[in-house]
């Protein structure tokens, strides 16, 4: 019985194991989460979810929020994140395609920041319409802020009553 | 059965070192046939390792004691799940269920695929089929539960340690087993990510929820684990800092760095050098807390009593688990540079470094405390135990430093906070700790407790102020009424929240540390019929019965007390001491009274009749025999509390588990 029920074990593990050598073709990955497609839904989405709510609740000041944006900008957009912006890339495509941005960031990794993206100031006019167009200036640095903020993007101080109440 | 049993599990091991070879091979070389047939392979292993595991529980079933270890851990009269519950009861089965368990994990991480991370699956479960191969290995060599029974076969197996016959037997091993191997798939994909040079933020994301399942087990393993001892093993506590508590602990905290590092590393691209060190720290610890349980290098209540063959295999696999990504880390030490430098001390990054030291560094003290008997053995000569007061002294303060950072952490600011926004935002949750902590000290809290309380008040009231700045924002600007800008805010980021949730659960938990521990009023008195004792408010009067009885093999004696909450009558408490043939000498079950206020926990001392072994005898009938006209003596303590701890320990598993959930429309 034991000698039948091995036999039987290592047939069946031999067959699962060496089948992708003799299937006729490897699959590829298909759309949704499990293919390279993905559903435009990944962690670097997450991410800069992550930094726009720190943004909107006042924890993240403006600079620091733009600078994020930015570092996180180029290997985004690359890489087709969105599906709605580029077309996507799958499997080995986008092996390649990451190593080749990894050698241009080293090498360019003392370049001028980029200016601010799109992203950026789309969510500031999303803002804007938000809160209103109204813009007030800064009791303690002079820096310009709309009406409904609650932290000045330049120094971080709190805005009073008289700041979007 | 037992034949099939192994045999499954050597077939296991061929198809993990084959799946090892060729995922790294077939990721290496991109070879994506091999790499399939890696991940078919480690399918395979969990199927052969799910044959072994069901081969034993059969046996387990089915009272086949020509097999040692179901001779060993069962007996026929052993309710159903108990008898399941056997298949980790020893060290050789606890042992096969670990391996399951990895098999478990490590099918789940290449069937769950991701779009971040991809690229590290091949390295990464080669990694997990090497550690599946190691266990394995112990298994099949030195702690083998197929091992026949010496000679014939006996009649009945030995039964299970009254001890352990508690719901907790169920819950806390599997969940501590569940939390160690739940490590190894973090570990795997930081090592991957050192191979590959992929230490950016992709690695990070790729761990964070399985991280989170690890330290969601280990929490609630821990946390079943002293609930446990305190209804079972009759001492009135739940935490002894014994070795293999420790063991389960220190996981725990450095995972709970390793949780708020990644955080950082997800949203600012800092922290890289620390995150990759903690996983290494965290896995290497679960190897030596199952070393430290299963080889019995230092004395613990809760080791196995064999297995000391283990010990030079453990010893070589945490020098290579420990040596070999130490050293990866140092040659990759330019890719863990962070993408930014810290700006100021007074930042939300500045609170996670202290916060990673704090955890770092209490763990190394109760690292120290629990070799400290085997180091002073190398030095000295004879084994030094530091005991329960070390620990409770110096990672007291470590632990309140760490919930006072909690509360700091959520309302400073990130990169450079003013000292005044600083202020500012601390000063209306400052305001109301104080009040309470004054409230508090005017009814009577004294000593460590008005720093809790003022601590503990403080954290809850920056969390409050948090949301409720959080719920009026959204109510201004997205126009929603409040109920449905606080829901909304919560599921808008499950991360956030649920941390702040699991924030509170360690503060209501404090508390409860703080009350049973240092406000515990113990007395002890012999009764006759009729007699009372006080404890605190509470007044116990013994009914004079002590009332012998056997049911299902096993031999009882009992005493009723009536006990009076200030004259008022509020209940019966009937303490037990039970015995059977298997474990002769007794085990007292406890009898509790629990309020939101206090446990009344009464432990009996039966005046039995023991031989020179300490076995309880039995008279003529088969009952347990008693001293003629002795009165049993009733030891009572008054704990402060206590529900506390366990209604702590629940809301923070369920902020772990929020924190788990994804958020709407996806997301890591």
């Amino acid at each position: 019985m034991t000698v039948v029920v091995g036999l039987l074990l290592t047939f069946l593990a031999g067959f699962v194991i060496g089948y992708p050598f003799w299937r006729s073709s490897v699959g590829k990955p298909g759309k949704g989460r499990s293919g390279g497609g993905g559903t435009g839904w990944s962690a670097t989405d997450a991410m800069r979810k992550e930094i726009e709510s720190d943004y909107r609740s006042g924890i993240l000041t403006g600079e620091g929020y733009n600078e994020l944006q930015a570092q996180r900008r180029p290997l985004t957009d690359e890489t087709g994140g969105r599906t709605d912006e580029k077309p996507l890339m799958v499997g080995d495509e986008i092996e390649a395609r990451v190593l080749q941005l990894r050698r241009t960031k080293r090498q360019n990794n003392k370049a001028p920041p980029v200016s601010l993206p799109d992203k950026g100031e789309e969510l500031q006019e999303d803002v804007q319409r938000t809160r209103g167009t109204s813009s007030r200036t800064c009791p303690r640095c002079g820096a310009e802020y709309l009406e409904g903020d609650r932290f000045c993007g330049r120094c971080g101080t709190r805005l009073g009553a008289g700041g979007g109440r | 059965m037992a034949d099939i049993g192994y045999l499954a599990l050597f077939l296991g091991l061929i198809a993990s070192l084959y799946s090892a070879v060729a995922f790294a091979v077939g990721g290496k070389s991109g070879n994506r046939r091999l790499i399939e047939s890696g991940r078919n392979a480690l399918l395979v292993v969990f199927g052969l390792v799910t044959v072994s595991v069901a081969s034993l529980l059969v046996s387990l079933v089915t009272h086949d004691f020509q097999i040692a270890y179901v001779a060993d851990y069962t007996s026929r009269n052993m309710p159903p799940l108990y008898l399941l519950s056997g298949l980790w009861a020893g060290n050789s089965g606890s042992l096969l269920t670990w391996v399951w368990l990895l098999t478990i994990f490590g099918a789940l991480f290449v069937l769950v695929k991701r779009d971040t991370g991809k690229e590290l699956v091949p390295y990464a479960s080669a990694m997990t089929m090497l550690v599946t191969a190691f266990f394995i290995i112990l298994v099949l060599a030195v702690a083998n539960p197929f091992r026949m029974s010496i000679g014939a076969a006996p009649a009945d197996g030995a039964g299970l340690n009254p001890l352990l016959e508690n719901p907790g037997m169920l819950i806390h091993p599997l969940a501590l087993l569940a939390g160690y191997v739940g490590l190894t798939v973090p570990f795997a994909v930081g090592v991957a990510a050192l191979l590959t040079r992929r230490l950016d933020n992709e690695w990070a994301a790729t761990v964070r929820r399985w991280t989170l399942v690890a330290w969601l087990f280990l929490g609630l393993g821990n946390l079943i684990g002293a609930w446990w001892a305190y209804v079972e093993l009759g001492w009135g506590g739940y935490w002894a800092w014994d070795p293999v508590e420790n063991a389960g602990l220190m996981p725990w905290l450095v995972t709970t760095a390793f949780l708020h590092s990644l955080s950082m590393q997800r949203r600012r691209g800092t922290f890289k050098f620390w995150n990759i060190v903690l996983v290494i720290l965290a896995f290497n610890l679960t190897i030596f807390g199952t070393m430290l349980t299963r080889t019995n290098v230092i004395n613990s209540v809760h080791g196995f009593p064999e297995g000391g063959g283990m010990l030079p295999f453990f010893l070589t696999f945490i020098s290579l688990t420990a040596i070999i990504p130490l050293a990866l880390v140092y040659w990759r030490r330019d890719d863990l540079r962070s993408e930014s430098e810290p700006e100021s001390i007074i930042s939300r990054e500045s609170t996670f470094v202290f916060n990673n030291l704090l955890m770092v560094g209490s763990t190394a003290v109760v690292l120290l405390g629990t070799l400290f008997p085997l180091l002073s053995q190398l030095f000295g000569g004879a084994p030094v135990d530091v005991g329960k007061a070390f620990f409770d002294r110096v990672t007291g303060p470590i632990f309140l430093a760490v919930i006072l950072l909690a509360g700091i952490c959520t309302t400073i600011g990130w990169r450079r906070a003013s000292p005044g926004n600083l202020a500012r935002n601390l000063l209306w949750p400052a305001a109301g700790a104080a009040v309470v902590t004054v409230a508090l000290v005017i009814i009577g809290l004294r000593r460590a407790g008005i720093g809790v309380a003022f601590i503990g008040t403080f954290v809850v009231g920056t969390i409050i102020y948090e949301w409720v700045r959080g719920t009026r924002g959204r109510h201004r600007t997205q126009h929603e009424n409040l109920f449905q800008a606080f829901w909304n805010l919560i599921s808008g980021n499950h991360g956030r929240y649920g941390g702040y949730i699991a924030h509170i659960g360690i503060v209501i938990f404090a508390v409860g540390v703080v009350g049973s521990s240092l406000y515990s009023v113990q007395q002890q008195a012999t009764l006759k019929p009729g007699q009372s004792m006080t404890v605190g408010q509470y007044t116990l009067t013994y009914d004079g019965n002590m009332e012998r009885y056997d049911s299902n093999g096993r031999q009882f004696i009992s005493a009723s007390l009536t006990v009076s909450d200030k004259s008022t009558s509020v209940g019966r408490l009937t303490p037990v001491l039970q015995r059977d043939d298997s474990y002769a000498t007794g085990a007292t079950n406890v009898a509790i009274r629990t309020t939101p206020a206090n446990d009344l926990y009464v432990i009996p001392v039966f005046p039995v009749v023991r031989d020179a072994a300490q076995n309880i005898l039995l008279d003529d009938k088969g009952l347990i025999q008693v001293d003629d006209g002795a009165a049993p003596t009733f030891v009572v303590l008054l704990n402060p509390l206590v529900m506390w701890l366990w209604v702590g320990g629940g809301v923070l598993i369920f902020g772990g588990l929020i924190a788990f959930w994804p958020d709407r429309r996806g997301g890591a």
